[in-house]
């Protein structure tokens, strides 16, 4: 054990009964990194439950209890990383708790269920779990929370069966088994009551697809609040549905001035929006030294990053995730100049496509580690890289309304999945040449019938090309239907079946899960 | 009229094809269309239209592996009962024929329990 990538076999720590007999030795100076970062961490969550109105929301809804396995699931997803590779994920995941922590603690001070601030609650507006916030760039003095966030998706990325209870409920109300189970937890959290009730009103959206936006309209009749539901169009290629959506956002805007009394302010959005297409930039550096043959910045670390800062879901100042870009940007080149890779050696530079389930799985980090598998991008990191208008002229303020119309038809997930033939696949091979790419991990949403009814033409046009396609089952937020080893299973019979290879490290082609969060 | 059988009156000064659509997407009740006001509509028609032809009861059904209609179907069943008062029976099929002994023993006991409710004196 020690400072070199596989040189303890990773799958030991779950044997013996329990999560993980103990946390990982990488030598010297990296533990040392590490063990700072994970006190730190839970020095944050101590931080937040040091608050009344935090303490009464943990014992209030059930799933807070889950978020105790926040300093696992960072442990999960930096397993095996050394050097900058760790710093680079710690940068990462370590904000990502600094910000839950910190947009939770501001959640429970508003929430009403919990006897919150009512002239606080007064100026959140509740927000549908994949709304991108970046309407919330014009109303400086409001907050966008996005209710369905902690008690769901969050979760179910700590905590594989987090969602369970509310995929079950949503079933017993009369939602059918083949539908997608992340609008299903969504509403069984709202049907348990387990969700904080904040704002004057709801903003939704028809993101990520027609099915969270059905569970929205139960979801009203439940909390009977003024709502406004931004409805996207879904082909962003054709510009005609680019004015159509621009009509949706005006519309929105109108409804949170009406409803709050706040009026829209140019200077804070182009403020915003100066930082935003700043942070863009930074990634598509990362995009161009990934087509490298040393790619630092792979997806098993940023595309989580990458989900909350495109979508602003967490509602953190730009200002934060401007030094984090930084300090991403710089590991990336002091990691690129020493020629660091991601794994021991990168066997297959692959693409990750497909809606995730790996964050509970911690399945990009297994692929590095086992098989030398790197995800060089992923499907829901391919979102829009415009650089929208950021200076505030009359010309640019019509723009910038077409411009949160582009983004938020290129909402992540939806934009390729439901964007048409060319966004979901065609691109794919695109990308495929682009990053210089040879395998595809297809993330298989069993009940995703968007991309389902593409897989024969994946297999076809793969075949053609010479890429090596493996498929993964997975039902998103329920992982009783393709739990985590048969994902892995996937994997462990193509690459020796079809590739012949070895693993690098044997001991995780089977993992012990049942003790795992 | 049913949603589907009204006429399209076509009015001059405007062009055939988009008045066409136009009566398409206003009049058509398909789940699809799912902003909330069309939404809480088709609850408030079902209740109209059950009352104006005296129905003793409402059957709710749902073809699976359509995204939008479980969700439809779950809210208009809860809608119905508890806020129209109407015995409901709330089904999903697949799109083949083989399940109809299925659905005509939930049909017969949906109905066996609106009969023993009226034999009972129940309200409804």
């Amino acid at each position: 054990m020690g400072k070199k990538m596989n040189s303890q076999p990773l799958g030991t720590f779950y044997r013996g009964g329990k999560t993980k007999i103990r946390r990982e030795w990488r030598g010297l100076s990296d533990t040392w990194y590490d063990y700072k970062c994970w006190v730190k961490n839970w020095g944050a969550m101590v931080k937040f439950l040091a608050h009344p109105q935090s303490i009464k929301g943990f014992f209030r809804y059930r799933w807070m209890l889950e978020y105790a396995a926040a300093p696992d699931f960072i442990d999960r997803c930096t397993e095996g990383l050394r050097g900058t590779q760790l710093r680079m994920a710690h940068t990462e995941f370590d904000f990502i708790v600094t910000e839950i922590t910190r947009s939770l603690k501001l959640l429970f001070r508003g929430d009403r269920n919990i006897g919150g601030d009512p002239k606080l609650s007064e100026k959140m507006i509740a927000f549908d779990e994949n709304m991108m916030e970046q309407i919330m760039w014009g109303f400086p003095n409001l907050y966008g929370m996005c209710v369905q966030l902690y008690g769901s998706f969050a979760l179910v990325a700590l905590s594989r069966e987090g969602a369970v209870r509310y995929i079950d409920r949503a079933e017993e109300f009369g939602i059918t088994g083949d539908v997608c189970t992340m609008p299903k937890a969504e509403l069984g959290l709202c049907i348990e009551d387990d969700m904080p009730l904040v704002g004057k009103c709801i903003l939704h959206a028809n993101t990520t697809c027609d099915s969270s936006l059905m569970g929205n309209g139960i979801e009203d009749w439940r909390y009977q609040l003024p709502s406004y539901t931004i409805a996207c169009a879904e082909r962003v290629v054709d510009d005609l549905t680019r004015e159509y959506t621009a009509e949706e956002i005006r519309g929105a805007i109108r409804f949170i001035e009406e409803q709050t009394g706040e009026q829209w302010d140019w200077e804070s959005y182009f403020h915003n929006m100066k930082l935003y297409n700043d942070e863009t930039r930074s990634y598509l550096e990362i995009l161009e030294l990934n087509k490298t043959a040393y790619p630092q910045v792979p997806d098993n670390n940023y595309n989580l990053y990458r989900d909350l800062y495109y979508t602003r879901m967490l509602n953190a100042p730009s200002e934060a995730y401007r030094e984090i870009n930084r300090k991403i940007r710089d590991l990336m080149y002091q990691g690129y100049e020493k020629k660091a890779l991601p794994c021991q050696e990168i066997r297959h530079r692959a693409l990750i496509w497909g809606v995730q389930a790996e964050f509970y799985t911690n399945f990009s980090n297994w692929l590095l580690n086992c098989w030398g598998i790197v995800g060089i991008t992923h499907m829901l990191n391919l979102t829009s890289t415009e650089i929208y208008a950021d200076e505030d002229t009359p010309e640019n303020r019509e723009q910038a309304i077409n411009d949160l119309a582009d983004l938020y038809m290129k909402m992540i997930m939806r934009n390729r999945t439901e964007g048409g033939f060319s966004l979901g696949v065609d691109d794919v091979w695109r990308f495929c040449e682009e990053f210089n790419l040879d395998m595809i991990v297809m993330l298989e949403q069993m009940a995703c019938k968007a991309v389902t009814t593409w897989h024969g033409i994946y297999e076809e046009e793969a075949a053609k090309r010479g890429i090596h396609v493996i498929w993964i089952p997975h039902a998103l937020l329920d992982p009783r239907k393709a739990d985590r080893q048969a994902m892995r299973d996937e994997v462990n019979r193509y690459m020796r079946t079809v590739l012949g290879e070895e693993p690098f490290d044997p001991s995780l082609e089977t993992i012990e899960d049942q003790n795992a969060w | 009229m049913f949603p589907g059988r009204t006429p399209i009156e076509l009015k001059d000064g405007e062009d055939v094809l988009t008045q066409i659509c136009r009566h398409y997407v206003m009049e058509c009740q398909c789940p699809r269309y799912m902003d909330n006001p069309r939404i809480a509509a088709r609850k408030e028609y079902l209740n109209a239209i059950a009352n104006e032809y005296h129905a003793d009861g409402v059957i709710v059904q749902q073809m699976n592996f359509c995204n939008f209609w479980p969700y439809e179907r779950a809210g208009m069943h809860r809608i119905l009962t508890e806020e129209y008062g109407w015995p409901v029976l709330s089904v999903d099929r697949p799109y083949v024929v083989g399940s109809s002994g299925q659905m005509r023993t939930r049909i017969q006991a949906f109905v066996e329990s609106i009969e023993i409710k009226k034999i009972q004196g129940g309200k409804r």
